[in-house]
């Protein structure tokens, strides 16, 4: 954890915030939004900095933790989990790829357009993946309970 | 006493296609907020369950409802709504989710739906000044987070005031992706001019931070979601959309930047 990474991850808070206001969150779910934005921020340097540096990894448990805590934030808030997941996972959006891909196309530079949309397919699917991840879990822990709630 | 009658009257004396109605008129304003096309199928069959349904069949898209539904008595109907999608508002979403649950608990009865509809949307979270504050705080926040210093931040601020204006008057333009090419145009345009006055280092940073108030990459993620949780028509629908609107976003962009050509070389 060196002095970058915390600017880094004050800044992706301060935009998860930004986002929430974009995304009109009730005022008294921002908070929420922003500890998921955190945390998600902080999951995803840690694994690039301690676990790996590939970014599907960081990526994917990223998006499941803000997936995870979202799910979370949305008992306790009584809101749908989408609300705290929107802005949560904001920060991973692979916006700076798909803007590399776009500028190496103006400047010609093909090989790396086809890299850097290739970044953005693997980004987004790794996104996609995480919270995927979560409503299966969601989907099973339901199920059992269903399940608990018949038989007796 | 007045609720248990109110409570047999909604069951018992509710047609098969006033029930679908209100149902959809719920289940429409979910989607066009930015609910996901699962959570409609959802909560149209629930309604339509609590009043008495005993076959449904619900079909969501982001831009359609097909529904069908029979009830015990063995009348039936069928409806289609055609959507036309909004902009996120979580707010609006929250309330018709929770106006849903009241009506499947019959907290509301289903006549009530349409006034408590008008009711939620007049409701607003915070005025509309505030979403300049919102697109400020993500366009500086994310230009410090991919790299940049405090005075790119506050570039990428300026042109989000610009980009913000264009997001509130979305109505103003003929479709999407029309409005994409121009707030992206216009985005760029003015960060770049500022660039080039001298104010701001990092050109990359600044325009990554514009960049991310306009780019869908979120409908990208949640289209990945669909389609890996099996809802292949509204994954693929939604994966096009947000294609396209990035290529726009990215067409805007360059015309900007071969405008400013000289900054760049």
């Amino acid at each position: 954890m060196n002095m970058d990474m915390i600017i880094k991850i004050i800044a992706g808070v301060i935009s998860t915030v930004g986002f929430a206001i974009i995304f009109r969150l009730n005022i008294k779910h921002i908070p929420f939004a922003a500890i998921d934005g955190l945390f998600a921020c902080v999951v995803y340097f840690c694994c690039l900095e301690f676990v790996s540096d590939d970014l599907f990894i960081a990526n994917m448990s990223a998006a499941f933790t803000a997936a995870g805590l979202a799910e979370i934030f949305a008992r306790i808030g009584k809101a749908p989990a989408t609300v705290f997941l929107l802005p949560g996972c904001i920060a991973l959006v692979p916006g700076g790829s798909l803007y590399k891909a776009m500028r190496s196309l103006l400047i010609q530079d093909y090989n790396e357009f086809a890299a850097q949309l290739l970044v953005t397919a693997k980004v987004g699917i790794a996104i996609g993946g995480g919270i995927i991840a979560v409503s299966i879990i969601r989907y099973f822990l339901n199920s059992i309970k269903n399940k608990n709630s018949k038989s007796n | 006493m007045s609720e248990i009658k109110k409570d047999e009257v909604s069951v018992a004396s509710y047609t098969a296609d006033y029930i679908l109605a209100k149902a959809l008129d719920i289940g429409e304003n979910i989607l066009r907020c930015g609910g996901e096309p699962y959570r409609i199928e959802d909560t149209v069959t629930r309604i339509c369950v609590a009043y008495g349904a005993e076959f449904t069949d619900i079909f969501a898209l982001p831009s359609l409802i097909i529904a069908n539904i029979r009830m015990k008595d063995g009348t039936f109907s069928s409806q289609v709504r055609r959507v036309y999608q909004n902009s996120n508002n979580m707010f609006l979403l929250e309330k018709m989710n929770n106006l849903s649950r009241d009506v499947c608990f019959k907290k509301i009865s289903l006549d009530a739906v349409p006034d408590e509809i008008e009711k939620a949307k007049k409701l607003k979270p915070f005025p509309n000044w505030l979403c300049y504050i919102g697109g400020i705080l993500g366009a500086g926040g994310f230009a410090v987070f991919f790299g940049g210093n405090l005075l790119d931040a506050l570039v990428a601020s300026v042109a989000a005031i610009v980009v913000t204006f264009f997001n509130l008057h979305k109505t103003a333009f003929v479709n999407q992706m029309i409005h994409s090419v121009i707030s992206s145009f216009v985005g760029a345009v003015v960060s770049l001019a500022l660039i080039s006055f001298g104010i701001g280092e990092n050109a990359d940073m600044i325009l990554i931070g514009v960049i991310m108030l306009l780019i869908p990459g979120l409908a990208f993620g949640n289209a990945v979601r669909d389609l890996l949780f099996g809802d292949t028509v509204s994954g693929i629908i939604q994966l096009v959309q947000a294609i396209l609107i990035a290529v726009m976003v990215a067409f805007g962009f360059t015309v900007a930047m071969m405008i400013f050509g000289g900054v760049f070389a």
